[in-house]
């Protein structure tokens, strides 16, 4: 059966000093196309190594990574970033937008990268379709600074879909939020699985991994069956 | 093109960080460069010192100088010692060219190329009855390529064969002296005879130095420049090194200190700044390797980045210290900087942002 992303004994483990970490130990799932799976479990336990070997930000120790059948095992530096600029699209927790930049700046980063790459008229119109989309249009040209939670988190989402990826990858996308906006944020998340999209969210709050179609819980670098 | 244009908004993102920043440059390499130029002017006269004392030369205090009285064996005798077994040399530097009165000439006649490093320059060296013309870092009344007419009692012209190398030196009795700024005739005493038969031959009696010679060479030399109506008093160079010398070499040493402290200084503070001012964006780098920037492109802008930074105060200060006089060798030294500093720094912001987990730096920074 075909699988967006399958993973296959997934192992990554990190060395400190004299001391070795196991992270994630074996781990193999299989995400498809237009779900939503949300990934729980206590501090530590692995979530955020899982979706960034998944996302291509880290390379596994051992285990196998396919993504549209293809292997990630042994593909080139220029491959993966490409992934990363044009398949998934990165909720990164805390936001990690640019401070200094306005949020027009902040949205056309993975633009800025696209291959075929897109001439400045055509970044615009990408730009501002998708602060529409989040509701954020009217403030497309507001240093991120004077932005609220909320709002910071619509623009991390912005710069997520604005290459139009098929994976969404949030790191408690909601986590620096109230819960009014948590649920909104929320609502956003789900209406881009309903148009298709692929969403694999890391989360501490039980309510978004219940809203979720799936559930995965680790513990230890472990799936709890 | 994307990597030069945020690079330049990188800049300008703190103008006053980036004024600060260059000034900071511009005052350490201007130093710098001084230094250095300090430096190797007098490293050219310590190498010349040390010929003349390996070589344990001997120039003269004039006495009384009575009616000159020529003759031909002395001549003869002077013209192989200068020109055949190259064991003295002499300097004249009152000769002038017409029109070029401003602007000093050193004749340096017999071994005085050898001996002050500028044997490559000398065709008298394969053909005695020629002379060759060079000029100074620094001349700016004639060029290389000019032809200058010159000669007492016989014209001829030569062209200008090229230009000296910045901070070339000779040493006139105690003091050491530079080439910079003069026309220089590298000549062979027979030449000389036969452009100015005896004119000029006071100052060149006065001003000769023997090297590689014995006593009795020494006292026959003194006896035939008597005979010749100049009375000469022998000064070893070597007992009058450390009484005469010892302060350039003392200058020499507090030059290299300060060159090397100078150096250190700019060097590290460089380093430390631009670390800083990478540190400062490496969100933003980070920011852009996760979403599809390659490292290859976070190292254009870095190194458009500082040369942005570090270009227009290089440029400035060469460009003072070339107002002020100096060879173009510090075009290159500047240039070397430009390319260098960058690079260097460049890659250790690279390795710091290689080394970094770029989630945790994209998003503890933010």
């Amino acid at each position: 059966m075909f699988h967006l992303i399958e993973t296959i004994a997934l192992h990554k483990k990190f060395t400190s000093g004299k001391n070795i970490i196991i992270a994630v130990e074996d781990v193999s799932l299989t995400f498809d196309k237009g779900t939503s799976t949300a990934i729980t479990g206590p501090s530590g336990c692995g979530k955020t190594t899982l979706i960034n070997m998944i996302g291509l930000l880290v390379p596994p120790s051992s285990g196998e990574l396919l993504i549209n059948s293809t292997s990630f095992s042994t593909i080139n530096s220029r491959e993966r970033t490409k992934y990363r600029n044009q398949f998934f699209g990165y909720i990164v927790q805390n936001f990690a937008l640019v401070d200094h930049y306005n949020v027009y700046e902040n949205v056309e980063i993975p633009l800025l990268y696209a291959n075929p790459a897109l001439n400045k008229k055509e970044r615009r119109n990408r730009v501002q379709s998708v602060l529409q989309k989040v509701g954020i249009l009217e403030k497309v040209k507001e240093k991120v600074s004077t932005l609220s939670g909320g709002q910071k988190q619509r623009v991390a989402i912005a710069r997520a879909l604005v290459n139009n990826p098929e994976v969404i990858l949030a790191d408690e996308p909601t986590g620096s939020l109230d819960t009014e906006t948590s649920k909104e944020i929320f609502l956003l998340l789900k209406s881009l699985v309903e148009e298709g999209k692929t969403l694999i969210m890391v989360t501490h709050n039980p309510e978004l991994a219940q809203g979720c179609e799936r559930e995965i819980k680790m513990i230890d670098g472990n799936l709890l069956i | 093109m994307i990597q030069f244009k945020l690079a330049i908004k990188d800049i300008l993102k703190k103008p006053m960080t980036a004024v600060l920043f260059m000034l900071q440059i511009f005052v350490s390499l201007f130093f710098l460069f001084a230094a250095a130029r300090e430096l190797l002017f007098s490293f050219h006269g310590l190498d010349a010192i040390k010929k003349l004392e390996a070589n344990d030369s001997i120039y003269f205090q004039t006495g009384s100088t009575s009616h000159l009285n020529y003759s031909q064996e002395n001549e003869d005798f002077l013209q192989k010692l200068m020109d055949s077994e190259k064991k003295a040399y002499s300097i004249l530097t009152s000769v002038r060219f017409e029109g070029l009165e401003n602007t000093p000439v050193v004749m340096g006649v017999g071994a005085f190329d050898e001996v002050f490093n500028l044997e490559k320059y000398n065709k008298v060296r394969t053909d005695s009855t020629d002379s060759t013309i060079w000029i100074g870092s620094k001349v700016k009344s004639v060029h290389v390529g000019d032809v200058l007419q010159y000669g007492t009692v016989k014209k001829e012209k030569s062209i200008i064969e090229g230009r000296l190398p910045a901070n070339s030196t000779y040493i006139l009795r105690e003091a050491m002296m530079s080439l910079d700024e003069s026309i220089v005739i590298l000549t062979s005493k027979q030449k000389m005879n036969e452009l100015h038969s005896y004119y000029y031959m006071d100052e060149l009696m006065r001003n000769s130095v023997l090297f590689d010679v014995n006593s009795d060479e020494i006292a026959e030399y003194i006896l035939r420049m008597n005979q010749q109506g100049t009375t000469l008093s022998p000064i070893s160079f070597n007992q009058q090194l450390h009484e005469h010398y010892g302060s350039l070499y003392k200058n020499a040493i507090l030059l290299t200190a300060f060159y090397l402290i100078t150096s250190l200084f700019v060097f590290v503070s460089l380093t430390i700044n631009t670390i800083q001012l990478i540190e400062q964006n490496l969100q933003e780098y980070a920011v852009h390797l996760l979403y599809g920037a390659r490292l290859e492109s976070i190292f254009q802008r870095i190194m458009v980045y500082l040369l942005g930074m570090i270009i227009p105060p290089i440029s400035l200060a060469l460009s003072v210290l070339f107002l002020m006089g100096s060879g173009l060798a510090y075009v290159y030294w500047g240039i070397g900087f430009c390319m260098i500093i960058p690079l260097v720094i460049s890659l250790i912001g690279l390795s710091r942002l290689k080394s970094s987990n770029i989630i945790y730096v994209a998003r503890e920074r933010a």
